[in-house]
């Protein structure tokens, strides 16, 4: 995806939001991913822009390794919490992005975290896991977007940050205010990793493909 | 309804705050108890709220002694019925009269198939709740009655909304609440809502916007009910009716032609469950059960984990406390399971719900074995105190209770707490207690290893030179262990140390990693 498909993306996107539509968002991953936390920060920073928000999360036992997902809906009035189809999908694990890809709309985009948490169920024989992930994806649409947080996240220090270097990507696609995003971190993140998570939003919004 | 219980029904986090102070206020004005029903998806949804600081503080009433109303004897019962009966009658007039049930008009309308009609007077929907939120973006442009209060039904509110409609569509989760009552009160309109909506599972807006499509197929938008009444009268059926069927439907496949391509990356893509942590003690235990094959009751907590793959080893879970009761029964029923048979109950589920079976246990001359999964935490919720940890919800000490002076207090004989990391004690101790003709306890006795999360472990890992690759610790089930790139790994960021699985490996290629 080049700097011209993210623009017009974006201004589609601004768009949008002056006739009165909604934005969805969605958030997959695994439990400890910290997929809620990014759901927060995005809500957050919609509301600092002085859009109406609502998110809703589907966490069946979070902490136990499950598949999570959590979303976003922001404009100037929001009804639903629950996503019908979503403009962008953020999936911090490559499996994940599989799972909800029914969720997308057409020509939504998703941005998929280039990382692997094998399931108990690949161990049974029975189930495989999809590797070749972006093959999969193909056949639903063109409009992806890899990105290598794990390489990033390790570079400045803890992988743990992967899911706040996916939210700086995602801030590309937003007409969202980057004063708003970097207002929400500090509010959402706890301050003992703040400055690592500051440094993640940073990358991940200049990273290239 | 029968129960002639007032019920709010909150359809954002706003009117979940806005609610709860009319439930107050309903409460001491009817002199009643208040239900506030939040339903799945209000209570895992946030949306924006605004806080008033008014606080309003009620004072507190004296304590007026007033046994007929108190001491429910039947006498009393009959005198409370008829009181109960004219407060009711009051609350449907306020439910009337309240502004929690409303109607939201639409503002405008944007619906190009709606074109120019008056469709907006010929359908009204009913509905409350989170699916209020849904029919508001779904059929924009149709005039919504939204009930605050679905419970009792503001019936006058109801007619007069209906009274220029010729179709009423009912959206409401579950079973017909407000259908079957609308239905009732014989307005001479159709009536329509689970003929087309789903009865099980929780709605969502593809699940409204199906109903929208309908309309919109069969032209109503255009011509109104009364003519496409007219033009399908042949058919006998109302033509709105006909059950909604779930269908994953994909907007954004790129072509048409390879749909079964997606239907088999679909059907490939692994499930993941939930699994118990690594390091959690529950497994041991249950790794231990499914070896020995026994029968297992169950109960509510993160070891009910302990029903799926790979350790399958829970027979029944239905609510707490029920599990030591199902043991006794089944003990009784079926005398081949004696010897075979245990249950199984967390600390907090045992001081909830627990303890009665037990007595229920040594009364009845059970011979079973009760396993009593003491984690020193209420894990699953989050890692709340407990009757057993010596701490009140708010911090303050307390007297801890322990679950094996209750069982020695209820007169059980064989008691035993074992630390279930030390597996080989804890199988020999179950295969003992287990042989015994008597009731038994065993209290596994291991801090949930969420407690110090965090905390640095020395970590254990596989030897690849010994390793026989026989699969067994992947089949153990621990998040930590990993087959990648055909090695079994123990993935050092996840393991917590518990060393379990050191005991597992035939080969003994699971060792503590050195110092340093």
């Amino acid at each position: 995806m080049d700097n011209i498909t993210v623009k017009k993306y974006l201004s589609e996107c601004g768009n949008k939001i002056k006739n009165n539509e909604i934005v969805s968002v969605l958030f997959s991953g695994v439990g400890g991913q910290g997929i809620l936390l990014a759901t927060s920060i995005m809500a957050h920073a919609c509301l600092y822009d002085d859009y109406d928000v609502k998110v809703t999360e589907v966490h069946g036992m979070a902490q136990r390794g499950g598949s999570v997902v959590g979303s976003v809906r922001f404009g100037t009035k929001v009804f639903s919490p629950v996503i019908s189809k979503a403009d962008i999908i953020v999936s911090l694990e490559k499996l994940e992005s599989l799972r909800y890809i029914d969720k997308l709309k057409n020509k939504g985009i998703i941005i998929i975290n280039d990382y692997e948490v094998l399931p108990i169920s690949v161990f049974g024989g029975k189930f495989s896991y999809p590797h070749e992930i972006s093959e999969n994806i193909k056949s639903f649409t063109d409009n992806f977007l890899i990105v290598k947080a794990l390489e990033t996240a390790k570079k400045i220090g803890s992988e743990k940050t992967m899911n706040v270097i996916l939210i700086g990507v995602l801030s590309n696609f937003l007409p969202i205010k980057m004063q708003s995003w970097l207002k929400s971190i500090k509010k959402v993140v706890p301050k003992k990793i703040l400055d690592l998570n500051l440094e993640a939003f940073d990358i991940g919004k200049n990273l290239k493909k | 309804m029968m129960a002639k219980i007032p019920l709010l029904e909150p359809s954002d986090s706003q009117e979940c705050k806005d609610f709860l102070k009319e439930a107050f206020k309903i409460s001491e004005q009817f002199d009643i108890p208040v239900l506030l029903r939040t339903t799945t998806r209000i209570s895992h949804s946030g949306s924006v709220v605004d806080l008033d600081d008014d606080l309003e503080i009620f004072e507190k009433k004296p304590y007026i002694k007033d046994p007929k109303k108190y001491v429910m004897i039947p006498a009393y019962a009959q005198i409370r019925h008829k009181n109960l009966l004219e407060r009711w009658q009051k609350l449907k007039d306020y439910s009337n009269k309240s502004s929690l049930n409303l109607i939201s008009t639409p503002e405008h309308c944007t619906d190009a198939a709606a074109g120019d009609v008056n469709y907006y007077n010929s359908i009204g929907i009913i509905t409350s709740g989170t699916c209020f939120q849904f029919a508001k973006e779904s059929f924009p442009g149709v005039s919504i009655l939204k009930l605050g209060i679905p419970n009792p039904l503001p019936e006058k509110l109801v007619s007069d909304f209906l009274k220029d409609k010729d179709v009423a569509v009912i959206i409401e989760e579950l079973s017909p609440f407000i259908q079957e009552q609308v239905r009732s009160m014989n307005l001479g309109i159709e009536i329509i809502g689970k003929e087309f909506f789903p009865e099980n599972g929780e709605f969502s807006p593809i699940v409204i916007e199906a109903l929208y499509r309908k309309f919109e197929r069969l032209n109503y938008f255009k011509k109104g009910y009364v003519q496409i009444l007219i033009e399908t009268k042949n058919s006998c059926i109302s033509p709105l009716i006909g059950k909604y069927e779930e269908k994953t439907f994909f907007d954004n496949i790129k072509t048409g032609d390879n749909l079964e391509e997606i239907k088999k990356i679909i059907s490939g893509i692994p499930p993941r469950p939930p699994v118990l942590c690594a390091g959690c003690s529950h497994r041991a235990v249950f790794n231990i059960l499914k070896k020995l094959k026994l029968t297992v009751m169950g109960d509510i907590g993160c070891y009910t984990l302990a029903v799926l793959p790979p350790l399958n080893s829970i027979d029944t879970t239905l609510c707490m406390g029920a599990g030591v009761g199902q043991a006794l029964g089944v003990e009784k029923a079926g005398p081949a399971f004696t010897g075979k048979l245990v249950s199984v109950i967390g600390d907090s589920t045992f001081f909830h719900s627990g303890i009665t079976s037990l007595i229920d246990n040594v009364f009845n001359k059970g011979t079973g074995l009760v396993i009593i999964l003491d984690n020193r935490v209420t894990a699953m919720t989050g890692h709340q105190t407990n009757p057993g940890i010596g701490k009140t919800l708010m911090g303050e000490e307390t007297t801890a209770i322990m679950p094996e002076n209750i069982a020695a207090a209820v007169g059980v004989k064989n008691i035993r707490v074992i630390n279930p990391y030390d597996t080989k004690k804890l199988e020999k101790a179950i295969k003992e207690e287990l042989a015994r003709n008597e009731l038994s306890v065993i209290i596994c006795r291991q801090e949930c290893v969420l407690i110090n999360k965090g905390k640095k472990t020395t970590g254990y890992f596989i030897n690849q030179e010994t390793c026989k690759k026989c699969d067994l610790c992947i089949k153990f089930g621990c998040p930590a262990i990993e087959f990648k790139s055909e090695k079994y790994l123990i993935n050092k960021a996840m393991c917590n140390s518990c060393g379990v699985c050191s005991g597992i490996c035939p080969s003994k290629s699971i060792k503590p990693e050195e110092h340093g």
